[in-house]
């Protein structure tokens, strides 16, 4: 045996002590995390991320998909879709409108079609959350950007002013707005008012959460190269700084979305919101739930929907926290178990008991076979 | 720290100012009170719009309106509150009164409940994180948070309501139902153990076993038609207890706070014969002073007890004090439950699924008691359902992130038992973001919960609020608006005292 192989049997063969673990852990973790980037923009290492989430992936096709049959099954507007019946004719009442052939979801006490009216009441489930989200997502980002850049009277104006929009309980101020909105627009613009009163006052936590990312961004070396080489406020504000707090206005959007859905479901079920002859997921269910003994079916598929609609945004949402933020290392199970045998190794299990059924990780293999060989030497 | 109160005091003034402003003109624009007299077609019309035009000054536009009510609201300083009336000419202060009592009732419980079982929640789950209950307990908070509040109320009218009351007509559990059920909670004592694989099985095999015999016990003995705790419930369930409270507290290696927790189960026990003939002339009052009475006495027990630590002890003897104290009210309660469903107001069907409480229901504190928490159980049920998911994931995060500091592998490194690093060094600290969750969340408490006072029929804060903005009552809109967002601020202010007193590294600005 050469003597470089024996200097590192030696090596090797030194018993590791808790600290160089941590160490090595640390390294090794490091390095999956240097080569999973390597090369790699920052959109495609979350995008990759995100990927490998199958829970999140699984959701945003399930989403998808009840996009998809919504918009198809009766079409948008004059273009018609591939579902023979229409969201406020009455039809005569087949099979005592319990769920059949003709009628998938049944039908209501007047013969109107569930399966169409359930599909517009996702439409405008829809348009309300897009609206909602787009709306306080760029008033939450601006007021929140503008009050953590320039700090000042102008932070202290725009954040008492958030603060008044927080105390008023969201509820009762969407039933006003919603209100005013409803006796003023009607047809579908009666919905897109509603969406764009509500998102005018959503944005306040959004606001508070951009506003104290943007406070620490501020302070970073970047963005005083950035001044130094004379780039304006606004250039600095949307090409620097922006870009950089990308992840948290994600992820705060998304699960913006989900509280939106709920928001207006509950609205429309209290009857501020979207009202007959057009429906919303709430307002089909309020219209119903007194007929609960007698045909169930008017309950079960407008909740099932908001169910599914919500779990799944809520899903998308817990994948792109996890695949913008590293810190919180949730994609890959591997590591996990790594991470409980590294622990393991000091004797002690995550509780603090001996774990017996643990992984045992590479290198310590390596250090384990070292007697034999030194033996041998 | 007081400069810093004051000026976030006089803030928060202004900002209430400028928000009823606004509120006050919008409710003027959402509807005209008049309405409802302008269409009707009685004979004395113009002299009841007239009568209502004076009574809400309806003469004077709505900003110049709004300073008028101002100025009955700052009366309040002078010891004269004018919260202006309603359309029915109720003053707004009464209105206001019954709806928060009604609404306290409604939400008090299931705000402590959703706390105390979400954090924990929250914790195990972190402590196991990656384990299979960890993921069932992310499943399952996405799927609570996910549930519209109108959706699963309704559910559980029809399924829990009427089913428990079709139930206790025939209270008799089938075998493939005691099966079902026991399974489920061996699965969950299962995924919930840790360790080795093989104590992991026991503890599934005794979760099955346990919940079998408990099935079969209350169906055997009619247990929900005549409930029941006694001597022979209530020392094995004192004695869980007990050890629980010392486990967690102090560790079991602490015999003296052991030895406190057991003395305080032997007081209980011995003090619920003599309480009985007390507890049959039951107040509210009395009550309260019975539970204080058995911490303070757990409390003192643990101090004579002594020790190197006698503060452990001492929580130990309150907690175990409180647990018994809780025991021998509940036996009472369970007492009264045959007189109950008797109840010729209740015919044998105890769970209801609308109002507050059954109207003209005679009987003692008992039998009420026992009324408004039948009332409250199926809304306590779904606003813990819906506010639980944001607790656990709150606390899950906050505790993983403690975890994961150096001061906790210090404190493993030097030698402190896993049970003392999570609940003295890890939990502590997870709770300082808790809290001031948890204060923001108690501030919004009195808004209520508009969509389920709704459902079950309670007059709360919501109902008020939406019933007088569906009949464009100004007045009773703006005293809700007034209360909640005066709550609202005042908690915030809290949680951000209690944030910098509970965590030396934040300063206030003074």
């Amino acid at each position: 045996m050469s003597s470089q192989e024996q200097k590192s049997s030696q090596k090797l063969a030194k018993e590791p002590t808790t600290e160089t673990t941590a160490m090595r852990a640390v390294e090794t973790n490091l390095d999956i995390r240097a080569q999973e980037s390597v090369g790699k923009t920052q959109g495609q290492i979350v995008r990759k991320r995100f990927r490998q989430n199958t829970g999140a992936v699984v959701s945003l096709i399930i989403l998808l998909l009840i996009f998809l049959l919504s918009i198809t099954s009766i079409g948008v507007g004059p273009i018609p879709g591939w579902w023979r019946y229409n969201y406020n004719d009455m039809h005569p009442i087949i099979n005592g409108a319990a769920p059949n052939a003709q009628h998938w979801f049944g039908q209501d006490a007047t013969g109107r079609d569930l399966f169409a009216m359930t599909m517009r009441g996702i439409q405008n489930t829809f348009l309300v959350v897009v609206l909602i989200t787009g709306i306080a997502g760029f008033l939450g980002v601006l007021f929140g950007g503008l009050a953590g850049y320039y700090r000042g009277w102008v932070e202290a104006v725009i954040m008492r002013f958030t603060d008044m929009i927080i105390i008023i309980p969201l509820m009762l101020l969407t039933a006003v707005l919603g209100k005013l909105a409803g006796s003023y627009f009607t047809g579908v613009w009666n919905t897109v008012m509603f969406g764009v009163v509500v998102g005018l006052l959503f944005w306040s936590s959004l606001a508070r959460l951009v506003r104290a990312e943007f406070l620490t961004l501020r302070e970073r070396e970047f963005v005083d190269a950035a001044r130094l080489a004379g780039a304006s406020d606004m250039r600095i504000i949307f090409k620097h700084i922006l870009p950089n707090a990308i992840g948290v206005v994600t992820v705060s959007i998304s699960l913006m979305m989900s509280s939106a859905i709920l928001t207006e479901t509950g609205l429309s079920y209290l009857g501020f919101g979207i009202k007959a002859p057009d429906w919303s997921l709430g307002s089909l269910i309020s219209a119903n739930q007194s007929a609960f003994a007698t045909r169930p079916w008017l309950f079960w598929f407008p909740g099932l929907f908001i169910l599914a609609i919500s779990l799944a945004i809520n899903f998308v949402g817990d994948g792109l926290r996890d695949a913008f933020d590293p810190r919180q290392k949730k994609f890959n199970p591997k590591k996990a178990k790594e991470r409980t045998a590294h622990s393991a190794e000091n004797g002690l299990g995550i509780d603090g008991s001996q774990q017996a059924s643990v992984q045992v990780s590479p290198w310590q293999e390596q250090a384990k076979s070292q007697p034999a060989s030194k033996s041998s030497s | 720290m007081l400069m810093y109160s004051v000026r976030r005091l006089i803030t928060a003034v202004f900002i209430l100012l400028g928000a009823s402003f606004l509120v006050y003109n919008l409710v003027a624009i959402a509807g005209n009170p008049l309405e409802e007299l302008l269409v009707s077609n009685s004979p004395n019309k113009e002299q009841l719009i007239a009568q209502r035009v004076e009574a809400l000054n309806l003469d004077v536009p709505a900003p110049v309106r709004y300073f008028m009510w101002l100025g009955g609201i700052l009366g309040c300083f002078a010891g004269q509150c004018d919260f202006g009336q309603n359309l029915a000419g109720t003053p707004v202060t009464q209105l206001l009164a019954n709806a928060i009592y009604q609404t306290l009732t409604l939400v008090l419980a299931s705000t402590i409940l959703s706390i105390l079982i979400g954090v924990s929640l929250g914790i195990v789950s972190a402590l196991r994180q990656y384990s299979a209950l960890d993921y069932t307990v992310t499943f399952a908070s996405f799927l609570f948070f996910s549930l519209p509040s109108f959706w699963i109320a309704v559910l559980l009218k029809e399924f829990l309501a009427i089913g428990f009351n079709d139930f206790l007509r025939n209270p008799v559990v089938t075998i493939p139902t005691t099966l079902l059920i026991s399974l489920i909670a061996g699965i969950f004592w299962y995924s919930a153990s840790f360790g080795k694989q093989r104590t992991r099985y026991l503890m599934g095999l005794v979760g099955f076993l346990l919940t079998a015999g408990m099935i079969v016990f209350v169906s055997a003995t009619q247990w929900f038609l005549t409930p029941f705790l006694g001597i022979p419930f209530m020392l094995p369930l004192g004695l869980g207890a007990a050890v629980l409270f010392t486990y967690l507290v102090a560790g079991l290696r602490n015999r003296r706070a052991l030895g406190t927790g057991l003395g305080m189960v032997l007081v209980g026990l011995i003090a619920y014969f003599p309480l009985q003939g007390l507890l049959a002339q039951a107040t509210l009052l009395m009550v309260v002073i019975i539970l204080a009475a058995f911490m303070a006495l757990g409390w003192v027990l643990g101090l004579l007890a002594g020790g190197y630590d006698r503060g452990q002890g001492a929580r130990v003897g309150l907690l175990t004090g409180l647990a018994m104290a809780l025991l021998i009210i509940a036996d009472r309660f369970m007492q009264a439950w045959p007189e109950y469903i008797s109840n010729s107001r209740i015919k044998g069907r105890p769970i209801p699924t609308a109002n507050a409480s059954t109207p003209n229901l005679q009987g003692d504190f008992w039998v009420l008691g026992i009324d408004t928490m039948t009332h409250i159980l199926l809304p306590t049920i779904a606003l813990t359902l819906i506010s639980l998911a944001s607790y656990s994931r709150f606390s899950r995060a906050s505790m993983l992130e403690i975890m994961n500091q150096d001061y906790i592998r210090t404190a493993r490194a030097k030698g402190v038992s896993e049970r003392a690093v999570v609940m003295k060094h890890a939990f502590r600290n997870a709770l300082i973001p808790l809290a001031t969750i948890i204060a923001m969340d108690i501030g919004g408490i009195i808004g209520g919960a508009a969509i389920t006072e709704r459902i079950f029929a309670f007059k709360g804060m919501g109902t008020l609020f939406l019933d007088s903005l569906a009949h464009t009552d100004p007045n009773p809109v703006m005293g809700v608006f007034l209360v909640t967002g005066l709550m609202a601020l005042i908690f915030n202010l809290v949680a951000d005292l209690l944030y910098s007193a509970l965590d030396p590294r934040v300063r206030v600005k003074a």
